[in-house]
């Protein structure tokens, strides 16, 4: 890959929590490839790994045999992240955040995908769910 | 995900390595919760000295582990805490609410 300049990298796994390690891989080679610092990338792998966990739990219900797409971009202002299903309709955002520092076990991983992204958004496209982050990127312009 | 677990005298230790995420974290809470209620452990602790990667599946079976002490009277803590794992802790605002030690043999002596 040495001297390539890829700036867009598509990947599709099956609903199934086995596959995220996969997902995380991909993540930090697209990073790499983006020269994206170290913090930024862990960052960017965190939020990508909770919002297709909860396509596998909330739009799949565990029906592993239902596609989740995930697509990487490095865009004007930093990396684009998008992750899309045809699962039940399901916004991340839209959920009640937990209290900070309540002892509850669940419920964070969409306070987290907030916490270290800097842009969200959710549309429901023709029965798809589309889940957008953006991270920007310190080193990059809008007129780049 | 791998996990050990080291029985001491004042207590056990969970040594995890590798990746805690959806696919690996209802391992790692099984091994706590058993610990704290079948063998009824007084002190465990999960050394997360060779976590690479924790997310929200993984805090969450810390916060049921130390739960579960609280609710039984037993010493609950973490040892070992890298950048990721102590990142992740940090953005949850729980880091705070944990007892963590810098070494396994700290926190196995509370």
């Amino acid at each position: 890959m040495a001297g390539s300049s890829s700036k867009f990298v598509e990947v599709s796994i099956p609903g199934d929590p086995r596959w995220l390690q996969l997902v995380r891989l991909v993540v930090e080679q697209c990073c790499q490839e983006f020269d994206v610092e170290q913090s930024v990338m862990l960052d960017i792998k965190l939020a990508v790994d909770e919002a297709v966990s909860n396509v596998i739990r909330h739009a799949y219900g565990g029906n592993a045999e239902r596609p989740v797409h995930i697509a990487l971009r490095l865009v004007a202002s930093g990396v684009e992240t998008e992750i899309c299903d045809d699962g039940s309709e399901f916004d991340p955002f839209a959920q009640e955040l937990p209290p900070p520092d309540e002892l509850r076990s669940g419920g964070r991983g969409i306070f987290l995908m907030r916490a270290v992204m800097d842009e969200w958004e959710y549309d429901r496209v023709d029965g798809w769910n589309r889940v957008r982050m953006r991270k920007h990127l310190a080193s990059r312009t809008v007129d780049q | 995900m791998e996990i050990n677990v080291l029985h001491t005298p004042t207590g056990s230790s969970v040594q995890v390595s590798g990746d805690v995420d959806k696919s690996s974290s209802p391992r790692l809470r099984e091994a706590i919760l058993e610990l704290l209620t079948e063998r009824s452990e007084s002190r465990v602790v999960v050394n997360l000295e060779r976590v690479t990667y924790i997310d929200s599946s993984g805090i969450a079976s810390l916060v049921e582990g130390l739960q579960s002490a609280r609710k039984r009277k037993a010493q609950f803590g973490l040892a070992c805490l890298k950048e990721g794992p102590r990142h992740a802790l940090e953005l949850t605002r729980l880091l705070d609410v944990f007892e963590v030690y810098a070494t396994e043999a700290d926190a196995l002596q509370g």
